[in-house]
């Protein structure tokens, strides 16, 4: 027991006197200093910059997540650290929007109002000629129960050489009045022969 | 293959057919037979009335509305 602890204190004792020799060899002399100014010492005996080592810092790795609050799952990736579940991003989930059912009257952009149990729709009747113009003349038809009363205002003048020209009655300029042989039951089918006519009678076709 | 809708005129679109794939050289009587339309008559999207045997494949865009009204609705 006491071999080996003499032992050890041998040992030290080496280890120090190395470090005396290696502080001695160290120690720069004002002979042999070619260099900048030795770094000064502190009062408390420490050197100020001598141990200071400034060297790359431990790299950073940031992937893709967020902050620590994340239920994601794992969002801050440093290298070295198990990774968390991959995230799968896809396309969402289209949703598809098609219009709502509407009638010819709102369709082609006429307006509806009601007054009086009387149902007034208001617009254009919307025609295309033989030259590809678009030609529109305004329109009214007034639906009361049982009956149709389309209007059009400033006809074309090629109506007048139409089989049903004269079935359109001026009531008050520049209104006229379609009187009917089997009359429209709504306004939709209303506007739509009316525009049939139209058609017929500005590109020289007709029943 | 074209897809249209056709919508029966005066039912403010509560009767519509919003699948309709017609081939090439279908015809306007096609349709309305196919549908039950009997009676009708289709309207072409610029104005005016398709005769039953026109080629409505070539007369209309995919996706296109086309109205289904009365035939016989008349002036006089």
């Amino acid at each position: 027991m006491e071999v080996r602890i003499l032992a050890w204190v041998i040992i030290g004792l080496i280890f120090c006197f190395g470090l005396f020799l290696a502080g001695l060899r160290a120690r720069p002399t004002s002979e042999s200093s070619t260099g900048p100014e030795p770094p000064k010492v502190a009062a408390s005996g420490r050197p100020d910059q001598a141990l200071l080592t400034i060297g790359p810092a431990e790299p950073i790795v940031v992937g893709p997540g967020t902050g620590p609050g994340d239920t994601q799952g794992d969002c801050y990736r440093k290298e070295g650290t198990q990774r968390g579940p991959p995230w799968v991003i896809g396309p969402a989930r289209p949703v598809t929007i098609g219009p709502r059912p509407r009638g010819v009257w709102e369709e082609q952009g006429w307006t509806r109002s009601r007054n009086d149990g009387t149902w007034v729709y208001e617009g254009y009747y919307r025609v295309r000629d033989r030259h590809g113009r678009q030609r529109r003349f305004p329109g009214r038809v007034i639906v009361r129960p049982g009956e149709v009363r389309p209007y059009i205002a400033d006809p074309p003048p090629e109506l007048r050489t139409h089989p049903k020209g004269p079935c359109f009655m001026l009531v008050r300029a520049p209104w006229f009045r379609l009187h009917w042989h089997r009359p429209a039951g709504n306004a939709d089918e209303a506007i739509l022969y009316i525009e049939k006519v139209l058609v017929e009678a500005l590109n020289g076709r007709a029943n | 293959m074209k897809r249209i809708t056709i919508a029966v005129a005066g039912t403010d679109g509560k009767r519509e057919y919003q699948e309709v794939q017609i081939l090439p050289g279908t015809q306007p009587r096609d349709v309305l037979a196919k549908l039950g339309l009997h009676g009708f008559q289709l309207s072409r999207p610029d104005g005016g009335a398709f005769g039953f045997a026109d080629d409505l494949y070539q007369a209309v865009a995919d996706g296109q509305k086309v109205y289904a009204t009365k035939a016989d609705v008349e002036a006089g």
